[in-house]
């Protein structure tokens, strides 16, 4: 088998099972099988090809997959959770048998029978009302810790279903442990074909350890002919309104009506509280409800609007009236929520509701909503009159859809392997090039010839087109070591017991290749921080009145000559005392040094730090946050914590965005040149005079207190103190005015690292060689400014 | 084994030849504020940027002004300042004396002649430059 096809086979089918992988990840998080044809179309073709290249391992276990595939989209077999482990499991074996073939050209001999049988199985087991059945044989004995309860009379206003003591007594106990119980009667549409499939998507949704009741009972549902309506009793802590909304989302689902069990306080019988679907306002104003009314009667058309903001939308208020002039202005608008006092000071959420009148067409709102950008459409309804009461019609906008995996719509890209040791040699000759380019413009003003000055420019903007060019072969999306963190994060959690939104943002940022290549390993070692000791357990976080999901961001950024990296979880924070105390303990600080939180937070980057209680499998043996320091400052870059007790933690890691070419300002401070990074300057001026405040040098900026540093002295310089310049440096708020001797002027520089010695001086970022030959360090203006 | 041998001082010093990349001529050094005591500055060779370190001040030596002879010996991505390159020698391994206490630099001593040549560890003459923290933040 020639190397070439071997090599293309190993590529296209890593990346078949990355569009597997993610294809699943997505059908998981959204609950159904929109991206079933995508997974059966990379197994396929992985089948295809394997069994060309002769590996019958790969192409049996593909096989296997692609019936149970071809099962769920056909929809002869249902999609759940269990057959989204089977699949994955598949996909390791594949992952590994490809490996193999990747190291020796050869599968490994591996007994892959376990894995085809489990895969058979799951696709020969009989349709829905297996899962069905599952779902509802969780419920007779519900999961909850039991207590004795006292026997209860009831008191039905018109009892519905008929009250099971267990039932009753476990809602009580659900009741006392802070749950909502819900009784809901859901039916179907007349054209829904699969009224079990549907009941079995919404259950997909709902903790099964939390379904108490439902009627009929597992065994009707089970035959698998059920048609009819469905009673469920469910604990939940989530609102009524969410518990609706899950439920209205799933299409051909109807609910018939909602109920949720309250308890008197001095009498223990259980009360119902009777909220019908078509009573769920977003207001019960009844001034809002009348004014609808009236407009209606005029002829007027009302909506309803829910939208979400966009995770990176940065000015909630100004995007949200982008949103009500799209709509055709506030004065359009009945009801927000939330208020619009709060949405101009921006103390919201993302979520907006509103209710609005318009002469328009529901499909021209939608349209008008949908071109407002960094923001989503999730409910659009129309209100209409029914007799004399406003009625809400049905949700407009489409459910929400699998994440992005489309391989299919992958960009075809021709491609070719390349040696990065040729890349490497290839940046070093063109940078070399640069140099002497430079060197080039410098000597032709100093000699008169015909044709030079002409050759000279056309070589400089060919170097510097190569230079470009280079870089961004380097330079590549952070992706690429992002895209094995969702699955990563979600059998960590998994295996926790946890329940995790894992979102990522800006894969996109693009970073040079060498330094995505060392970054891997220190975001992962975060993110099983996060999962390990940052979020807390289900139990603990609905104790402390969090979500009983926990979140973890992981976002990427570019900002100015830098990439930003964050890991961001809303878990337990750091415990201040706790990492004080076992910092005195390990003698890294005396025992009555007064430090900020901040500088505690430090103390856990510091060498043999941990305060893990156990040492986890997940994270805290060996490799402490130390090591994950060191490898982010070998990559030039920077990392830092910022924690909340009780709220979170989140790790910045910022890295130089490229290896080279930079604008700077070349100073004179004593003897010495030094480049300072133009993107960090806000300004430079004159030092004429300054005064002195509390013992420190500032000078007026701008009507502004900016202090100074004298560089010559923070450098120990000696030479010319001239003293004669202030180059004013900013990060965010922060100004400070850093006195040089002299400025010499502006250069593009191509930025060279420094010596792993040398890069622990915080003041320096870098060092180039200038045109005539000579070195200078770069300065890191943050050094300064912190 | 063939060394390179050189003068620090008084004294003379060997290194696998193996271990060293290149030997140059001194070129001006551009200083490193608040580098760590044995770390002189960086200098360009060739398109790179080399931080130079000085083998006198690592082996406790005088500092002698820098002269003709003076030289740069590149070795593990270090430059290191020595004050005169002498020859390429050939032994024989078995005439190395073993050192092992004190000066940990030094992995053995070489009678050559009536010179005796102190044989220096590569691998702990690049950590050098981190032994003495200095004013390293």
């Amino acid at each position: 088998m020639s190397n070439d096809y071997l090599s293309m086979f190993i590529d296209e089918t890593r990346e078949h099972l990355q569009a597997w992988s993610d294809g699943l990840m997505a059908m998981e998080r959204s609950g159904d099988a929109t991206a079933v044809p995508v997974l059966f179309r990379a197994a396929h073709t992985i089948k295809g090809m394997s069994m060309t290249m002769g590996f019958t391992r790969m192409g049996e276990i593909t096989h296997a997959a692609e019936s149970l595939l071809d099962g769920i989209r056909t929809g002869s077999l249902d999609f759940s959770r269990p057959l989204v482990d089977i699949l994955l499991q598949a996909l390791d074996v594949l992952e590994s048998l490809l490996q193999s073939v990747e190291a020796t050209g050869e599968e490994a001999v591996l007994d892959t029978t376990a894995i085809q049988k489990a895969l058979k199985a799951a696709a020969s087991a009989s349709s829905v009302a297996t899962t069905a059945a599952t779902a509802s044989s969780g419920q007779a004995t519900a999961v909850l810790p039991l207590r004795h309860a006292e026997g209860v009379s009831t008191t039905m206003d018109t009892p519905v279903v008929e009250q099971d003591a267990v039932i009753k007594k476990v809602a009580l106990q659900a009741i006392a442990l802070g749950y909502n119980v819900y009784e809901i009667v859901i039916g179907f549409t007349d054209d829904c074909l699969m009224p079990l499939a549907r009941f079995a998507q919404w259950l997909q949704q709902v903790d099964l350890n939390l379904l108490l009741h439902t009627v009929p009972d597992a065994t009707t549902l089970e035959r698998g002919d059920y048609k009819g309506d469905i009673k469920v009793v469910l604990a939940s802590t989530q609102e009524f309104d969410t518990v609706g909304r899950t439920l209205s989302d799933i299409s051909e689902v109807v609910i018939r009506s909602i109920s949720e069990w309250t308890t008197e306080s001095s009498d223990v019988s259980p009360r119902r509280h009777e909220l019908l679907p078509s009573d769920r306002h977003i207001t019960d104003d009844e001034h809002v409800r009348s004014v609808i009314l009236h407009a209606l009667a005029q002829g007027i058309r009302v909506y309803e609007v829910g939208v979400l903001l966009a995770p990176t939308c940065q000015m909630k208020a100004a995007r949200s009236m982008l949103l009500f002039d799209a709509v055709g202005g506030q004065n359009r608008l009945l009801f927000t929520e939330p208020h619009i006092a709060q949405i101009e000071e921006e103390t919201m959420d993302r979520h907006i509701l509103f209710v609005m009148w318009s002469k328009d067409s529901l499909e021209i709102v939608q349209r008008a909503i949908e071109s407002v950008s960094e923001i989503e459409l999730v409910e659009l309804r129309q209100w209409h009159q029914e007799g004399s009461e406003p009625v809400r019609g049905n949700n407009s906008v489409a459910g929400p859809t699998a994440q992005g995996i489309a391989p299919a719509e992958r960009k075809k890209v021709s491609t070719i392997r390349v040696d990065t040791e040729k890349l490497d040699d290839l940046m070093n000759l063109v940078s070399e090039l640069a140099i002497d380019k430079t060197r080039l413009e410098r000597i032709r003003g100093e000699v008169t010839h015909v044709g030079l000055n002409e050759t000279v420019d056309h070589m400089s903007r060919l170097s510097s087109q190569l230079q470009e060019l280079i870089m961004s072969i380097r330079m590549v999306p952070v992706e690429t070591v992002f895209h094995r963190f969702p699955r990563m994060v979600r059998d960590t959690a998994r295996q926790l017991d946890k329940d995790i939104d894992f979102v990522v943002t800006g894969e996109e940022t693009e970073l040079d290749r060498t330094v995505v290549e060392e970054i891997g390993d220190p975001i992962m070692h975060m993110l099983r921080n996060s999962l390990d000791h940052g979020v807390e357990t289900q139990v603990e976080r609905i104790a402390q009145g969090k979500p009983k999901q926990g979140r973890i961001e992981l976002r990427a950024y570019a900002a100015g000559n830098h990439v930003f990296i964050e890991v961001e979880d809303d878990g337990r924070g750091i415990n201040r005392d706790k990492v004080y105390r076992r910092a005195v303990e390990k003698g890294l600080i005396g025992s009555s040094e007064p430090l900020t939180d901040h500088q505690v937070h430090q103390l856990l980057f510091a060498s043999g730090f941990s305060t893990a209680d156990q040492v986890s499998d997940l994270s805290g043996r060996g490799v402490g946050l130390d090591v994950v320091k060191a490898k982010i400052e070998a990559l030039s870059g920077k990392v830092d914590i910022y924690s909340e007790e009780g709220k979170g933690s989140r790790f910045v890691i910022r890295l130089p965005m490229t290896l080279a070419i930079m604008d700077g300002l070349l100073v004179r401070i004593g003897a010495n040149p030094y480049l300072m990074p133009i993107s960090s300057i806000a300004e430079t001026g004159r030092l004429i005079a300054s005064q002195t405040v509390h013992g420190s040098e500032v000078v007026i900026w701008r009507g502004q207190v900016v202090p100074l540093v004298r560089a010559h002295s923070v450098f120990q310089e000696t030479g010319d103190a001239s003293a004669s310049f202030i180059v004013y440096v900013s990060r965010g708020d922060k100004v400070v005015g850093i006195v040089v001797d002299e400025l010499i002027g502006q250069y593009e520089v191509v930025q060279r690292n420094l010596h792993a010695e040398l890069k622990k001086i915080p003041y320096f970022a870098g060092a180039t060689i200038l045109g005539d030959g000579e070195v200078a360090l770069i300065i890191d203006a943050n050094a300064f400014i912190e | 084994m063939k060394l390179v041998t050189f003068r620090v001082g008084d004294e003379h010093y060997a290194l696998p030849l193996d271990d060293v990349q290149s030997i140059e001529r001194m070129q001006p050094i551009r200083p490193v504020p608040l580098s760590s005591r044995h770390v002189v500055g960086i200098l360009n060779l060739r398109g790179v940027v080399m931080t130079v370190c000085d083998l006198r001040s690592i082996l406790s030596t005088a500092m002698a002004p820098t002269g003709d002879d003076t030289r740069l010996l590149v070795a593990g991505g270090l430059g290191f300042i020595v004050d005169e390159a002498l020859d390429v020698i050939e032994i024989d391994p078995e005439r190395v004396e073993p050192r092992t206490e004190a000066h940990a630099l030094i992995t053995g001593l070489i009678q050559d002649g009536d010179t005796l040549l102190a044989l220096l560890n590569r691998a702990t003459l690049t950590q050098a430059p981190q032994a003495n923290p200095g004013a390293a933040v």
